[in-house]
């Protein structure tokens, strides 16, 4: 258990420094450290600072917040094909974030689009939460998520779909694809505070998530208070997932396959799984943000098209082996 | 000293008396077999009594803070959850949550190696939870209830699918923890275990308790034909009291 923090810390670490050092600017690895470090006004210390950096700190923030979200989720849920997605809360931050393009808006002021994400992603968690109730079952809570998810969907298709301006259709599309690229600062500063709050209660959940192994009744005769377990995850995933989709658009796999992928390591632990988990889903998203730059560096290959186009597969797999070893 | 005061304890569900006014206490080191046809409010009780569910009067254990009745009582539902492949030691010392503030001290470990010797698991300590049997599965429930250490164990049918060895160390086992003074609470079915091995049982039938005390006072042709509409075989042998069931009416 150690051992796998100390491995999974090493590669965020090493990603992390990898990251750093990738770009279209040629800078010599002892350039950019000295350029990270000291600053300055070279265009190195510019590169660093304003452009590689934030871009760094979001892939393991956000990719932090999908493996522990992703854990949590499945963990609450008992079933290892759930994902940070289900409650619906990426669906409606998208739609957010796509009315502020429609709109104009994200183009006039800025950084309304993370604002008006953010918005949709809390108007979205207290419609789930008023569909499912706050002590029903965790049917209840998928039934939900899943008519949310479903109907913020079908009203981003229905803006697409009236759009009359063809360039914020276009604009809207590769919004959705989700990317790390051209982030700042600032994009870092917004998401932050949400995610550092979603990750505390998300990482609190660790006792509950392990008593309920042996099924609600258990846990609750155990003294876990299921609703309040049930609330945390929800707004702790809704900050989580809702900022990371707020900063840097739609990224699907990375909550679902690292979970499942790190279960075995753990012993089956959902409570650890959980810090695992958000290792393991850094790495993902540092590993997939160099490959997007490395593969295709003058075409802009999105970010959540690669996690989808890698973590598909890889799922598939999992559930092939899943198969064989049930029958 | 009491140990649980269940007082005029009734249920409803979706407009519809389940529980009617039920009331009884329970003193330390008490085996009791808590006995019914199907639907006749066994499971509800004991949710009732554990304060799963809402109810009206009043029950000890349900006043308690829901955060340490864990300390208090133990509770085993019918349905066997195994949600993930932990090892079994790692399940049984889910048991110890109650207990637990933060790391699994060595208090803990001890209680958990407890409970799987008393369960006959020890050899089982590092397998796969889920990949066992459905019987070696109730078991290292029962072992993770165990586990807990509570005055009180609270079991749903804990012997249904044990093989007839498992049966009676289970229910021998239960008998040991309230000769050590705990008391321990079993709803079953098979009314020769229940005879054979508890120290008084409980008599529901259609949500009300209609009979209280050892079993061979319980047990009579009468309730038997009545409450369960079977006839029987019961008699004193050496070994005790033995009830047969032989017919249905």
């Amino acid at each position: 258990m150690t051992r796998l923090t100390a491995v999974l810390g090493a590669g965020v670490a090493l990603l992390f420094a990898a990251s750093l050092l990738t770009g279209p600017a040629e800078i010599g690895v002892g350039d950019s450290l000295s350029a990270l470090l000291l600053g300055g006004d070279t265009p190195a210390a510019m590169v660093m600072r304003e452009i590689r950096l934030p871009r760094a700190l979001l892939a393991l923030m956000i990719g932090g917040s999908l493996g522990l979200a992703g854990a949590a989720m499945q963990g609450y849920l008992r079933n290892s094909l759930a994902d940070p997605g289900l409650i619906g809360v990426s669906g409606s931050a998208a739609l957010g974030a796509v009315l502020s393009i429609q709109t104009g808006v994200a183009g006039a002021v800025a950084f309304s689009l993370p604002a008006f994400a953010l918005g949709g992603a809390l108007i979205g968690v207290f419609a789930v939460l008023a569909l499912a109730g706050p002590r029903g079952t965790s049917l209840t809570l998928i039934l939900a998520g899943i008519a949310i998810s479903a109907l913020a969907g079908a009203l981003t298709s229905l803006v697409l779909n009236l759009s009359p301006n063809p360039f914020a259709a276009n604009e809207i599309v590769f919004w959705m694809m989700g990317s790390l690229a051209d982030r700042s600062m600032v994009h870092v500063g917004i998401a932050i505070p949400f995610i550092a709050i979603g990750a505390f209660m998300l990482a609190r959940l660790a006792r509950g998530l392990d008593a309920l192994t042996l099924g609600e009744d258990a846990a609750a005769a155990m003294g876990i208070s299921l609703r309040s377990l049930r609330l945390t995850l929800v707004f702790g995933t809704a900050a989580v997932v809702g900022a990371s989709t707020a900063v840097a658009g739609a990224i699907g796999f990375v909550g679902l396959v690292v979970p499942h992928i790190l279960r075995p390591f753990v012993g089956a632990r959902p409570g650890a799984l959980l810090w695992a988990s958000a290792l393991g889903g850094a790495i993902m998203l540092l590993a997939a943000d160099i490959a997007v730059r490395l593969i295709l560096p003058e075409r802009d290959l999105k970010l959540g098209v690669l996690t989808a186009i890698v973590g598909a597969p890889l799922f598939l797999h999992l559930i092939y082996r899943t198969r064989r070893e049930g029958l | 000293m009491s140990l649980l005061g269940v007082q005029d304890l009734s249920v409803s569900l979706r407009g519809r008396k389940v529980l009617e006014a039920i009331s009884f206490d329970v003193a330390r080191g008490e085996m009791i077999g808590l006995i019914g046809p199907n639907g006749a409010g066994k499971t509800t009780l004991m949710r009732a009594i554990l304060g799963l569910i809402p109810s009206q009067g009043g029950s000890s254990l349900a006043d308690i803070p829901p955060a340490s009745r864990g300390k208090h009582a133990a509770w085993m539902p019918q349905a066997r959850e195994i949600a993930w492949p932990v090892d079994v030691r790692t399940l049984v010392a889910l048991g110890r949550i109650p207990h637990a503030d933060a790391r699994i001290s060595a208090q803990d470990r001890a209680a958990v190696d407890r409970a799987l010797t008393h369960m006959g698991l020890d050899a089982f300590a590092d397998r796969t939870a889920t990949r066992l049997s459905g019987g070696e599965q109730a078991r290292v429930l029962i072992a993770r209830a165990l586990a807990q250490e509570t005055p009180l164990l609270m079991a749903d049918e804990p012997v249904a699918g044990l093989d007839p060895r498992h049966q009676i160390s289970t229910m021998t086992c239960f008998a040991g923890l309230a000769r050590g003074g705990a008391s321990v609470i079993v709803s079953l079915h098979d009314l020769g275990l229940a005879a054979r091995h508890c120290t008084r049982l409980l008599v529901l039938d259609d949500g009300a308790l209609v009979a209280d005390g050892a079993p061979q006072a319980v047990l009579t042709p009468q309730l038997l034909r009545d409450v369960f509409g079977i006839t029987a075989w019961t008699g004193v042998t050496e070994d005790g009291f033995v009830l047969q069931p032989l017919a249905a009416l």
